[in-house]
Parts: structure tokens; sequence; C-alpha cells
């Protein structure tokens, strides 16, 4: 089952601890009280190579705040009080590394396992509500989609055309950075990782760079990262639907007999079809019992728990 | 220090104020927000105030070919108040922009845009 149907009913449950991802990629989902604290994939870049491998801060005073806060739980303050990074920026780089994991792992078919309990040493003060990281992780896979339609190009080689048609181009730095860089066998998680730049926003810029002809789909790259992302793919479950509008389904209309009685409308289910979950209201005369549907995903969330 | 609320209650504060987010731009996702969006800024497949910073600094006629350039901030005047963008400069700010959406009764601009230049220089260190 995909990540964020897993993670689904121990959000329901208000549970603190980690959902870790036992299979490729690897990774864990952190929750307190039910709601998202963080996320993180061994593929994507992840907070330590956003901030050092970027040039923001020096390793040695990454590990510093490491050392010093890892086991209170305050990495993030440790890195705000050495006077080297603003707190706007490690809040946003939090988020970024968060949604980065995210993305790659809330779609694939993995086998996870919950342990009760666990916090993240970054001591961050984010509690995303699932349904809004989920919303997020749509947006994305859309925009990317947009961008290029073929995904292969995130696991293939960078390979920046050779000549350009017209006169000149102007690029963004980050464009210039994937250029600069591109060695025709890293592919953008490689970039990614090398630049300290998030996972997504280089696979999007190289999709985009795609688009105009800056770039050329290369051939698939070797890198051990890479070949996981293809391979988690591979084994995804379907897409998670473009959402639609909420729909209401018609209620029936009464039919009225031959003698002019009218039945009554049979009761309506309200299906929303947001974020990828679908709610179902009780059918009317069942408020009393908890709904088969909740208690199924429990029996589920506990048998992740073997 | 000025944390994302901080900041983001610090840009509500401007008079005239509706809305004010912080945004990543070239992933496109919102880091903080507060107030109000203009409307149907809740629909997901509208596009944000990051498209509008995508599109300044692809244009070719902001910069100088062959030489780095930088955006600071855009206007944008509407039927339905101003949009101010303010580009951060540095670090990891380098991605973030400001995004406020302001009333063009109680708002003025000039003085906005100073606020805003102010306030962003506070989110980055050095």
């Amino acid at each position: 089952m995909r990540l964020r149907d897993a993670l689904e009913p121990w959000c329901a449950a208000e549970f603190s601890g980690a959902l870790r991802v036992i299979d490729a990629p690897g990774g864990s989902v952190y929750i307190v009280d039910g709601l998202i604290e963080y996320a993180e994939c061994p593929v994507v870049s992840g907070v330590d190579r956003l901030l050092t491998a970027s040039g923001r801060l020096p390793a040695d005073a990454w590990r510093a705040a490491l050392a010093a806060g890892r086991t209170r739980l305050r990495v993030g303050d440790e890195l705000v009080a050495s006077g080297l990074i603003s707190r706007v920026e490690v809040e946003t780089v939090v988020l970024l590394a968060l949604y980065d994991a995210a993305h790659v792992l809330f779609d694939a078919a993995v086998e996870v396992r919950f342990e009760p309990g666990v916090r993240h040493p970054l001591g961050v003060e984010c509690r995303l509500d699932l349904a809004e990281v989920c919303r997020e992780v749509d947006r994305r896979k859309r925009s990317l989609v947009d961008a290029w339609p073929d995904a292969s190009i995130d696991t293939a080689a960078v390979v920046p055309a050779r000549r350009l048609p017209n006169q000149f181009v102007a690029l963004t730095a980050l464009q210039w950075e994937v250029v600069a860089n591109a060695d025709r066998r890293r592919s953008p998680i490689d970039l990614a990782r090398l630049l300290g730049r998030d996972t997504y926003t280089v696979m999007l810029e190289v999709r985009r760079m795609a688009r105009v002809g800056l770039v050329e789909p290369g051939r698939p790259g070797g890198s051990a990262a890479a070949e996981s992302v293809a391979e988690v793919r591979a084994r995804t479950a379907e897409p998670p639907p473009i959402l639609p509008p909420p729909a209401l389904l018609e209620p029936i209309e009464p039919v009225p007999y031959a003698d002019g009685a009218e039945l009554e409308p049979l009761p309506h289910r309200v299906v929303s079809a947001g974020n990828g979950r679908a709610e179902r209201s009780a059918p009317i005369g069942f408020d009393d019992q908890i709904s088969e549907e909740i208690l199924l995903r429990i029996r589920a969330g506990l048998a992740a728990l073997r | 220090m000025l944390s994302i609320e901080d900041c983001l209650r610090q840009v509500m504060a401007i008079q005239g104020a509706l809305g004010a987010s912080l945004i990543d731009y070239p992933s496109g996702s919102t880091i903080g927000a507060v107030g109000r969006g203009p409307i149907g800024a809740d629909d997901p497949t509208a596009k944000s105030p990051a498209h509008l910073v995508h599109a300044t600094v692809d244009t070719a006629a902001f910069a100088t070919v062959g030489e780095p350039g930088h955006v600071e901030d855009i206007v944008i005047t509407a039927g339905n108040g101003y949009h101010v963008v303010r580009l951060l400069q540095s670090g990891i700010g380098g991605r973030l922009v400001l995004y406020l959406w302001l009333d063009r009764l109680h708002g003025n601009l000039a003085m906005t845009q100073m606020s805003l230049r102010s306030i962003s220089e506070q989110l980055v260190t050095k």
C-alpha cells in the first residue's frame, strides 16, 4: 500500500512516533499527536546537504550543532544559536527537506514499521496535517508532469544541449548550477545532492530546461540513488487521481407509485474526493456503531506494528 | 531571532495588508502564510506568485547578457489590490520571496516597499 495510506490510521489516531520505510528507498516519517513533524529519505538531499553542500554553512558548524543538540532534540535551535544562520532559513530548509522526502515516499508502495515515541533530533516545530502534506505532494507531482511528461528524465543523466540554435540564452542561477555541474552522467537526483539543492527543485528545473531545449533526455543514470528512485517508481501503486471537484451524488428522485404515494428518497452518501482520500459519512441509522471502514484501518495500522 | 510566523506578522502589520506569505519560488512551495489570499488562492490548480517570479527572472530583459543580475521586487497593480513580491537576496533566503496582497485604498505602495525591504533584511543573517 502507498505510504500515505499507511500513515493515515496513525495520524487519525493521533499517535506520536516514526513510521519507518523498511524496503528501498528507506526513510522515515515522524509524527507527533497525529501531525507530521518531519520526513526524511536517503535518496533526497536532506537538511545536512541543503546546508553544507550548498555552501550556506561550513560542515563543522553543522557537525557541531548536531553533536550539541542531538540528544536533547534541539539541533535546529543549536544552528540558530551559532549565529551563522537565521531561524527563518532553518525553518525553510527543514520544511523543504520534509516535502522533498514526502514527494518521493508518499506514493511509494513500501513495507513499513511504526516505532512509537521516537522524535527527530532536529527538534522541529513544524506540525502539518497529513492532508496538507498530501496536497503539497500532489501539487509537486502535477508541476513536474506539466513541465515535462516523461518521468524517466528524473533518473536519467542530465545532458545539456551541445549547441543552441539561437544567439543567446539567459539562465537563472539554478539553471547555471545544473549546466555547469552536469557531467553527462549525473542525474537530477545526483546533482541535487552535489549542489545542496532540494531534489524536487532540481528535478523540476531539469524538466523545465528539457522543455525549452536546453537539456536533452539522457540515458538512465548509474548512481545508486537514481536507481533506487527508478525502482520505487516502477513498483508504485497507480498514481494519485487528479483531483476532481467534490461531487455530491444526486439523491434518488422519489418515484410516485401508480396510486400517487411517493417513496422516501434513499439515504445518500457524500463522497468527497479531496486529497486522494474518500470520506464517507455514516449511512443513516448507523451512527451508534463505529464504521467498519475505520475498524479495518485501525487493524491495518496495528498489523504494521508487527 | 525572527521566526517565519513573526516575520509574516510584521508584514501583516503594514497598513493595508490583506494577506502575506513566504514562498520558496524554485519549488513553488509556500513556507508560511497569514491573512487572506485573493479569491481562488485555495484552488490547488491555481498559479501561485511563484509563477510570477519565474516569469520575471526568466525574462532576459531584466538582466544583461553575460552578467549576473538580480530582481529586487515586483509590483502588480490590479483591480483587487496591489500585489507586491519582494525577493530575498542572500543565502538560502536567495530563493525565498515575500508576497503581500495590499489594499489599494488603505495601503501606500512606496512605504510598503520600504517596509518589505527592511523586513526582508532581517530574515537572512549577514
